[in-house]
């Protein structure tokens, strides 16, 4: 007989034949030693198997983080050549065009030299602004609080909308990889802000608290209603992105009524 | 003449062992102090007390049943209270929680069977170790579930659950054997002890691997 059926067979306390208590013994030993064999290869074995999907499972999930980083940062660059383009055009553009005229004008009213002069200058200190501004080395060491900020001061000289930022504790350092993805789904709001909802305030606050940053962010704009349209695209793709750096993100948006967003990430 | 040989170091392996866990669990603390585990030398300090003790009470009575009765009911009371803090779901706290009522029931119960003085409480060991075996294959299945399988080398308490779980495996057969077919004649039984034996020298080898291993990691 099989040594564990006879060790079954005694554990239920009726063995089929009188044995030597020794035998019993012996047998109920092997059973053991054969037990925790069994054990020990089961528990190895699920660990292993375990561990080997879940490291796959991360893989794959750094896979997808490396390819939205990607995109964030190219939809970064093209926002930033889209801006670029408008603030030539828009603003730079406009003033020179104005220092044209001015120095057209000067033959008759030799005073508007002066004043050509002076709106050279002005759009002289926006180009340098501008260059400062797009200067990638800068713009790699920048951090999310002065990447936000830079947007802010842009909107607002160039008046596109009335903006304001409020900051609440000490900046934490972020992974700069999670910086940009944070940044890209605000940049995303703003521009939606901006294009769609005819606001005239936009106000962003960061609060950094000791174990999250929360990212407030309000328009007074139109808002919208479903989610079904291109701003439903738009919000759809903020959410996942924010799920990938295990960001909570919230957007409120009525008819009306203006849109906000509301993030939370927590730190590592 | 080999039996003899492993006879000799099982025989005078266990003793040492207990002290050197727990020297060893003394000087990996910082590590562990945090968690639910902090109570953890006490038990080990226990342990080895509880042996040397056992023998003085042998030596002037006869009997030590008594010393391993208590012995047991804080051991098994403690593993609960360890799983019952580790363990995140509700329904595994409260598994874990009946697990120590029904324990502390079968203790009550069971010296109207054994005399708790000079028998050692069989049902109620039993019990408890299939108990405890139960909690930890609920802690095991959790951890299965989260990202900490990917540092369970680290994770003290899944070492002391290993051990725990090995030692209670192979010992519940034994204590049943003995219990029902040779209670007077302990010596028949040569084999056992050596499986015994064994299976302290394995649980305690895990529990030190444990605390050697073991990373410091924040509360949970």
């Amino acid at each position: 007989m099989d040594p564990k059926e006879i060790a079954g067979l005694v554990l239920f306390g009726t063995p089929l034949a009188p044995m030597d208590p020794k035998e019993i013994a012996g047998l109920v030993s092997v059973g053991i030693l054969l037990m925790l064999v069994v054990v020990i290869i089961v528990l190895f074995t699920v660990f292993v198997k375990r561990k080997n999907k879940l490291l796959e499972a991360q893989a794959k999930a750094q896979e997808t983080f490396e390819r939205e980083l990607a995109e964030s940062q190219i939809e970064i660059r093209e926002e930033t050549l889209r801006n670029i383009s408008w603030e030539l055009h828009d603003n730079i553009g406009q003033l020179m065009t104005l220092a044209k005229i001015q120095v057209q004008t000067a033959a008759e009213q030799p005073e508007n030299y002066e004043e050509a002069s002076e709106t050279i200058g002005t759009a002289l200190n926006e180009l340098r602004a501008l260059s400062k501004l797009i200067n990638p080395e800068a713009t790699r060491k920048m951090s999310l609080k002065e990447a936000i900020e830079t947007e802010i001061t842009r909107f607002n000289r160039l008046n596109f909308i009335n903006s304001s930022l409020a900051i609440e504790g000490t900046p934490e350092r972020i992974d700069p990889k999670k910086e940009i993805i944070l940044f890209r789904i605000l940049q995303e709001f703003f521009s939606n802000t901006i294009k769609h909802s005819k606001a005239s305030n936009l106000s962003v606050a960061l609060h950094y608290d000791k174990k999250y940053l929360q990212i407030l962010a309000k328009d007074d704009g139109v808002g919208f209603a479903d989610e079904s349209t291109s701003t439903g695209i738009g919000l759809r793709n903020m959410k996942n992105r924010a799920k990938l750096i295990n960001a909570e993100l919230q957007v409120f948006s009525e008819k009306g009524k203006g849109t906000s967003l509301h993030m939370e990430y927590y730190y590592e | 003449m080999i039996l003899e040989f492993i006879d000799t170091i099982l025989s005078n392996s266990y003793k040492p062992i207990y002290g050197i866990t727990f020297l060893v669990s003394l000087f990996y603390y910082p590590r562990y102090k945090h968690t639910s585990l902090r109570y953890f030398p006490i038990i080990l300090a226990y342990t080895f007390f509880n042996g040397v003790l056992a023998k003085i009470v042998f030596d002037y009575q006869g009997n030590n049943a008594m010393v391993y009765n208590i012995y047991n009911i804080i051991f098994f009371l403690f593993f609960y209270y360890v799983f019952w803090s580790h363990l995140k779901r509700s329904i595994n706290k409260k598994t874990v929680l009946f697990c120590a009522v029904l324990f502390l029931l079968a203790s009550v119960i069971n010296p109207f069977y054994e005399d708790f003085f000079i028998t050692s409480q069989l049902y109620a060991y039993i019990l408890g170790a299939v108990l405890l075996i139960v909690c930890i294959i609920m802690y095991y299945i959790e951890l299965l579930n989260t990202p900490k399988i990917l540092s369970i080398r680290a994770d003290l308490l899944f070492w002391i659950s290993a051990g725990l779980l090995l030692f209670y495996v192979g010992y519940v057969p034994i204590k049943i054997t003995r219990g029902f077919f040779a209670r007077l004649s302990a010596d028949t039984f040569v084999n056992l002890r050596r499986v015994h034996l064994l299976l302290i020298l394995v649980m305690y080898g895990c529990f030190i691997i444990g605390f050697i291993w073991t990373r410091k990691k924040s509360q949970d």
